[in-house]
């Protein structure tokens, strides 16, 4: 079945729900902005980061929890962002629809 | 008595060098310092500097100091914009966010290259942030034109 294309992930969308899943549940911007960092190489700011949670956040896609405040954060709590069961369905057909393209080509070989 | 390090500390308990700055009397010329800190990941006002021996010109003090090196605060303004720029709901965390990033460069680069790259992640979150702050602005505005 053909899936609707508002629920079309871009791909800072998926490596940010992506973190979030690793990091599951304890996973907030600030880690999040690192996981995609050392995992995807890709250099984002914080504010692209919590763009993209809000949206998710408004889709349905990801819910927030409150954790712990910490000195060094100046006593300010963290909010710990979570997959919602849509979200990761919609998160799964998304990825799902890269590897059925991919199946079959080998992309790195043509690179080279 | 200010404590600046030209070698910023990288983990706990490193030697540094660096210049003394003595107030409410500035030595002039080189002053080279060799210490001890001790930076506690936790702490987040002050990193605890054990002065082994200052050496300005051929005079070695020879004496040890204990002094407090503060950490400072990031740029109230760019703190204030943050601000001003996110959703209210989530202005707590977002500062807390980047607070958390500034303490972690302090320990990485010193104080005043935190405080630079706090500066320069703020100006590039500005945008999307922006951006969220107006979609949320004209959506609010239908609404109201929407229910007269």
């Amino acid at each position: 079945m053909a899936r609707s294309p508002n629920s079309d992930l871009t791909i800072l969308e998926q490596q940010v729900m992506l973190a979030a899943l690793r990091l599951h549940p304890h996973g907030y911007a600030v880690t999040i902005q690192e996981e995609i960092e050392s995992r995807a190489k890709r250099s984002t700011s914080l504010g692209s980061i919590y763009a993209v949670l809000v949206r998710l956040e408004q889709k349905g896609y990801m819910e927030t929890k409150e954790g712990e405040a910490t000195q060094e954060r100046g006593g300010r709590r963290k909010t710990f962002y979570l997959l919602t069961a849509l979200g990761r369905k919609v998160l799964d057909e998304n990825v799902n629809g890269i590897d059925q393209l991919r199946e079959g080509l080998s992309v790195g070989e043509a690179a080279r | 008595m200010t404590f600046e390090t030209s070698n910023a500390p990288k983990e706990n308990n490193v030697r540094v060098e660096g210049s003394l700055i003595f107030s409410p009397f500035s030595a002039s010329g080189d002053v080279k310092v060799s210490a001890e800190v001790n930076i506690s990941p936790s702490l987040s006002a002050d990193v605890l500097v054990s002065v082994l021996s200052i050496t300005h010109g051929s005079n070695d003090t020879g004496t040890h100091h204990h002094l407090q090196y503060s950490v400072g605060d990031p740029p109230s303004w760019a703190e204030k914009l943050l601000c001003v720029i996110t959703p209210h709901e989530k202005c707590d965390a977002v500062l807390g966010d980047f607070s958390e990033l500034y303490h972690k460069h302090v320990l990485k680069y010193g104080v005043k290259r935190a405080r630079y790259i706090y500066m320069i992640q703020v100006m590039r979150s500005a945008a999307p942030l922006m951006w969220v702050a107006f979609k949320r602005a004209v959506l609010l505005l239908i609404g109201w034109k929407l229910t007269g």
